[in-house]
Protein backbone atom coordinates (compact mmCIF):
# COMPACT_ATOMS: atom_id res chain seq x y z
CA UNK A 1 0.00 0.00 0.00
CA UNK A 2 2.49 2.54 1.20
CA UNK A 3 4.84 1.72 -1.90
CA UNK A 4 1.90 2.14 -4.35
CA UNK A 5 1.24 5.47 -3.45
CA UNK A 6 4.93 6.94 -3.14
CA UNK A 7 4.88 5.31 -6.80
CA UNK A 8 1.60 7.59 -7.26
CA UNK A 9 3.54 10.76 -5.71
CA UNK A 10 6.44 10.38 -8.07
CA UNK A 11 4.36 10.44 -11.32
CA UNK A 12 1.79 12.86 -10.02
CA UNK A 13 4.32 15.34 -9.01
CA UNK A 14 3.20 18.92 -9.50
CA UNK A 15 4.93 22.20 -9.30
CA UNK A 16 2.55 24.78 -7.82
CA UNK A 17 2.68 28.14 -8.52
CA UNK A 18 0.08 29.68 -7.26
CA UNK A 19 -2.73 28.86 -4.89
CA UNK A 20 -5.86 31.08 -3.86
CA UNK A 21 -9.37 30.29 -2.72
CA UNK A 22 -12.57 31.89 -4.07
CA UNK A 23 -13.33 35.36 -2.98
CA UNK A 24 -13.72 36.69 0.51
CA UNK A 25 -17.11 38.36 -0.13
CA UNK A 26 -18.51 33.82 -0.44
CA UNK A 27 -18.03 34.43 3.13
CA UNK A 28 -20.17 37.88 4.27
CA UNK A 29 -23.36 35.82 3.79
CA UNK A 30 -22.44 33.11 6.40
CA UNK A 31 -20.50 35.70 8.68
CA UNK A 32 -24.10 37.82 8.72
CA UNK A 33 -26.45 34.48 9.24
CA UNK A 34 -23.49 33.89 12.18
CA UNK A 35 -24.81 36.81 13.89
CA UNK A 36 -27.90 36.19 13.77
CA UNK A 37 -27.77 33.21 15.27
CA UNK A 38 -25.76 35.10 17.86
CA UNK A 39 -28.87 37.53 18.05
CA UNK A 40 -31.28 34.81 17.74
CA UNK A 41 -29.19 33.11 21.56
CA UNK A 42 -29.18 36.28 23.60
CA UNK A 43 -32.72 37.26 22.42
CA UNK A 44 -33.98 33.58 23.68
CA UNK A 45 -32.45 33.82 26.88
CA UNK A 46 -33.49 37.24 27.75
CA UNK A 47 -36.86 35.68 26.92
CA UNK A 48 -36.29 32.85 29.35
CA UNK A 49 -35.27 35.20 32.12
CA UNK A 50 -38.88 36.79 31.70
CA UNK A 51 -40.43 33.67 31.52
CA UNK A 52 -38.51 33.15 34.84
CA UNK A 53 -41.91 34.25 37.33
CA UNK A 54 -43.92 31.99 35.01
CA UNK A 55 -42.02 28.51 35.27
CA UNK A 56 -38.93 27.41 35.98
CA UNK A 57 -39.23 24.89 33.39
CA UNK A 58 -40.22 26.43 30.19
CA UNK A 59 -37.38 29.09 30.93
CA UNK A 60 -34.95 26.14 30.81
CA UNK A 61 -36.37 24.87 28.09
CA UNK A 62 -35.62 27.95 25.97
CA UNK A 63 -32.16 28.35 27.36
CA UNK A 64 -31.44 24.74 26.03
CA UNK A 65 -33.14 25.42 22.75
CA UNK A 66 -31.07 28.61 22.58
CA UNK A 67 -28.12 26.87 23.37
CA UNK A 68 -28.76 24.18 20.70
CA UNK A 69 -29.46 26.48 18.22
CA UNK A 70 -26.10 28.53 18.79
CA UNK A 71 -24.02 25.23 18.27
CA UNK A 72 -25.73 24.57 14.89
CA UNK A 73 -25.07 28.04 13.78
CA UNK A 74 -21.73 27.85 15.19
CA UNK A 75 -20.83 24.95 13.82
CA UNK A 76 -22.28 25.71 10.37
CA UNK A 77 -20.38 28.98 10.26
CA UNK A 78 -17.04 27.35 10.58
CA UNK A 79 -17.80 24.36 8.00
CA UNK A 80 -18.28 27.19 6.29
CA UNK A 81 -14.70 28.77 7.05
CA UNK A 82 -12.95 25.94 6.46
CA UNK A 83 -14.71 24.17 3.56
CA UNK A 84 -13.52 27.57 1.87
CA UNK A 85 -10.45 27.21 3.63
CA UNK A 86 -9.85 23.83 1.50
CA UNK A 87 -11.60 24.52 -1.75
CA UNK A 88 -8.66 25.50 -3.15
CA UNK A 89 -7.65 27.02 -6.31
CA UNK A 90 -4.00 25.58 -7.58
CA UNK A 91 -2.13 26.73 -10.84
CA UNK A 92 0.86 24.40 -11.49
CA UNK A 93 3.55 24.32 -14.85
CA UNK A 94 0.03 22.07 -16.65
CA UNK A 95 -2.90 22.37 -14.71
CA UNK A 96 -5.79 24.53 -13.11
CA UNK A 97 -6.76 22.47 -10.38
CA UNK A 98 -9.72 23.37 -8.26
CA UNK A 99 -10.28 21.73 -4.99
CA UNK A 100 -14.45 21.95 -4.26
CA UNK A 101 -14.90 20.43 -1.15
CA UNK A 102 -17.57 20.19 0.92
CA UNK A 103 -17.19 18.02 4.38
CA UNK A 104 -19.42 14.81 4.21
CA UNK A 105 -21.18 16.34 0.72
CA UNK A 106 -19.29 17.45 -1.93
CA UNK A 107 -15.02 16.54 -2.63
CA UNK A 108 -14.75 17.64 -6.37
CA UNK A 109 -11.13 17.76 -7.67
CA UNK A 110 -11.47 19.43 -11.48
CA UNK A 111 -8.10 18.86 -13.27
CA UNK A 112 -8.16 21.41 -16.45
CA UNK A 113 -5.03 21.25 -18.53
CA UNK A 114 -3.33 24.71 -19.43
CA UNK A 115 -1.73 23.40 -22.33
CA UNK A 116 -5.26 22.05 -24.08
CA UNK A 117 -7.26 25.17 -22.98
CA UNK A 118 -8.40 26.73 -26.23
CA UNK A 119 -10.76 29.65 -25.09
CA UNK A 120 -11.08 31.57 -21.94
CA UNK A 121 -13.17 34.28 -20.76
CA UNK A 122 -14.15 36.57 -17.31
CA UNK A 123 -17.75 37.44 -17.01
CA UNK A 124 -17.78 39.90 -13.93
CA UNK A 125 -21.46 41.35 -13.45
CA UNK A 126 -23.18 43.33 -11.23
CA UNK A 127 -21.53 46.23 -9.27
CA UNK A 128 -19.81 44.77 -6.09
CA UNK A 129 -18.22 41.84 -8.56
CA UNK A 130 -16.44 45.10 -10.93
CA UNK A 131 -15.46 47.07 -7.48
CA UNK A 132 -14.29 44.29 -5.70
CA UNK A 133 -12.72 42.90 -8.85
CA UNK A 134 -13.83 39.10 -8.90
CA UNK A 135 -15.97 37.22 -11.27
CA UNK A 136 -16.63 33.82 -12.89
CA UNK A 137 -13.98 32.78 -16.26
CA UNK A 138 -15.43 30.69 -18.51
CA UNK A 139 -12.69 27.95 -19.82
CA UNK A 140 -13.38 26.13 -23.15
CA UNK A 141 -11.72 22.83 -23.70
CA UNK A 142 -11.82 20.71 -27.14
CA UNK A 143 -12.72 17.86 -25.33
CA UNK A 144 -16.48 19.53 -23.37
CA UNK A 145 -18.88 20.53 -24.58
CA UNK A 146 -19.59 22.78 -22.65
CA UNK A 147 -17.08 25.72 -21.07
CA UNK A 148 -15.86 24.90 -17.43
CA UNK A 149 -16.92 27.69 -14.82
CA UNK A 150 -14.85 28.96 -12.13
CA UNK A 151 -17.09 30.78 -10.23
CA UNK A 152 -16.08 33.51 -8.19
CA UNK A 153 -12.33 34.18 -9.02
CA UNK A 154 -10.55 37.20 -7.25
CA UNK A 155 -8.73 39.00 -9.59
CA UNK A 156 -10.09 36.94 -13.23
CA UNK A 157 -7.72 39.58 -15.15
CA UNK A 158 -4.69 37.49 -13.34
CA UNK A 159 -6.10 34.48 -13.11
CA UNK A 160 -6.35 34.30 -17.40
CA UNK A 161 -3.30 36.27 -18.09
CA UNK A 162 -1.53 33.83 -15.84
CA UNK A 163 -3.31 31.05 -17.24
CA UNK A 164 -2.45 31.94 -21.51
CA UNK A 165 0.67 33.10 -20.39
CA UNK A 166 1.71 29.63 -19.36
CA UNK A 167 -0.16 28.22 -22.17
CA UNK A 168 1.95 30.01 -24.73
CA UNK A 169 4.85 29.20 -22.78
CA UNK A 170 5.89 33.07 -22.43
CA UNK A 171 5.73 33.35 -18.90
CA UNK A 172 7.89 36.48 -18.20
CA UNK A 173 9.46 35.93 -15.23
CA UNK A 174 10.24 39.17 -13.25
CA UNK A 175 6.86 41.32 -14.68
CA UNK A 176 4.73 38.20 -13.47
CA UNK A 177 6.58 37.42 -9.98
CA UNK A 178 6.20 40.53 -9.36
CA UNK A 179 2.20 41.16 -10.53
CA UNK A 180 1.47 37.86 -8.77
CA UNK A 181 3.12 39.01 -5.54
CA UNK A 182 1.64 42.41 -5.39
CA UNK A 183 -1.97 40.47 -6.34
CA UNK A 184 -1.99 37.05 -4.62
CA UNK A 185 0.51 37.95 -1.56
CA UNK A 186 2.27 35.55 0.19
CA UNK A 187 0.15 32.60 -1.02
CA UNK A 188 2.35 32.66 -3.72
CA UNK A 189 4.34 29.25 -3.04
CA UNK A 190 7.33 29.16 -5.48
CA UNK A 191 9.35 31.37 -7.15
CA UNK A 192 8.08 31.28 -11.33
CA UNK A 193 12.00 31.27 -12.00
CA UNK A 194 11.65 27.45 -12.13
CA UNK A 195 9.22 27.62 -14.73
CA UNK B 1 -31.19 24.06 39.32
CA UNK B 2 -33.14 21.20 37.78
CA UNK B 3 -31.30 18.42 37.56
CA UNK B 4 -33.08 17.53 34.07
CA UNK B 5 -31.36 20.58 33.09
CA UNK B 6 -27.80 20.04 33.38
CA UNK B 7 -28.48 16.72 31.99
CA UNK B 8 -29.84 17.87 28.57
CA UNK B 9 -27.29 20.39 28.62
CA UNK B 10 -24.34 18.10 29.41
CA UNK B 11 -25.62 15.80 26.28
CA UNK B 12 -25.81 18.37 24.10
CA UNK B 13 -22.18 19.85 25.13
CA UNK B 14 -20.97 16.24 24.21
CA UNK B 15 -23.00 15.67 21.08
CA UNK B 16 -21.16 19.40 20.22
CA UNK B 17 -17.88 18.14 20.98
CA UNK B 18 -18.61 14.56 19.37
CA UNK B 19 -19.50 16.36 15.68
CA UNK B 20 -16.38 18.42 16.31
CA UNK B 21 -14.39 15.41 16.38
CA UNK B 22 -16.65 13.63 13.46
CA UNK B 23 -15.87 16.68 11.39
CA UNK B 24 -12.39 16.93 12.33
CA UNK B 25 -12.05 13.74 11.08
CA UNK B 26 -13.64 14.84 7.90
CA UNK B 27 -11.29 17.55 7.55
CA UNK B 28 -8.29 15.51 7.77
CA UNK B 29 -9.36 13.48 5.24
CA UNK B 30 -10.19 15.60 2.57
CA UNK B 31 -6.70 17.81 3.43
CA UNK B 32 -4.78 14.24 3.30
CA UNK B 33 -6.77 13.60 -0.29
CA UNK B 34 -5.55 17.16 -1.58
CA UNK B 35 -2.26 16.64 -0.37
CA UNK B 36 -2.01 13.73 -1.62
CA UNK B 37 -2.82 14.79 -4.98
CA UNK B 38 -0.30 18.16 -4.48
CA UNK B 39 2.62 16.29 -3.37
CA UNK B 40 4.19 15.98 -0.09
CA UNK B 41 6.00 18.55 -0.90
CA UNK B 42 3.13 21.13 -1.37
CA UNK B 43 1.44 20.90 1.67
CA UNK B 44 1.74 24.21 2.45
CA UNK B 45 -0.85 25.24 0.21
CA UNK B 46 -3.48 23.31 2.23
CA UNK B 47 -2.25 23.42 5.23
CA UNK B 48 -2.26 27.35 5.76
CA UNK B 49 -1.87 29.48 8.63
CA UNK B 50 -5.43 30.24 7.94
CA UNK B 51 -6.25 26.98 7.98
CA UNK B 52 -5.12 26.22 11.31
CA UNK B 53 -6.59 29.45 13.32
CA UNK B 54 -10.27 28.88 12.21
CA UNK B 55 -9.88 25.26 13.39
CA UNK B 56 -8.27 26.44 16.30
CA UNK B 57 -10.92 29.19 16.78
CA UNK B 58 -13.53 26.53 15.75
CA UNK B 59 -12.63 24.55 19.13
CA UNK B 60 -12.51 27.41 21.05
CA UNK B 61 -15.90 28.61 19.98
CA UNK B 62 -17.15 25.39 21.34
CA UNK B 63 -15.39 25.34 24.90
CA UNK B 64 -16.80 28.86 24.95
CA UNK B 65 -20.46 28.43 24.18
CA UNK B 66 -20.47 25.69 26.86
CA UNK B 67 -19.12 27.58 29.82
CA UNK B 68 -20.85 30.47 28.01
CA UNK B 69 -24.66 29.42 28.42
CA UNK B 70 -23.45 27.26 31.66
CA UNK B 71 -22.48 30.17 33.47
CA UNK B 72 -25.60 32.64 32.23
CA UNK B 73 -27.55 30.07 33.45
CA UNK B 74 -25.59 29.21 36.87
CA UNK B 75 -25.26 33.38 37.67
CA UNK B 76 -28.44 35.01 35.95
CA UNK B 77 -31.67 31.84 37.07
Amino acid sequence: MKTKFTILREKNHHEVLVSFQDHWVVLLRPFFEYGLGWFIYFFLFLSAYIFLDVSTMVSGIIILFSTLLLFLFNHRFFTTLIDWEISTWVITKDLVINFESRLYTRNDVIFISIHEVHEIEKKVRGFWSNFLDYGDVHVNVPAAPYPIVCSDIPHPDIFINLVEALRDNRLQEDIDIQALTKVYGNRLQFLLSRV
Amino acid sequence: MPSWFWITFAVICVLSAGALIVFYREIMHVCKGEVQILGDENASVIYTKRFKFFLAFYVFMVVFLMFLTGGFYWYFL
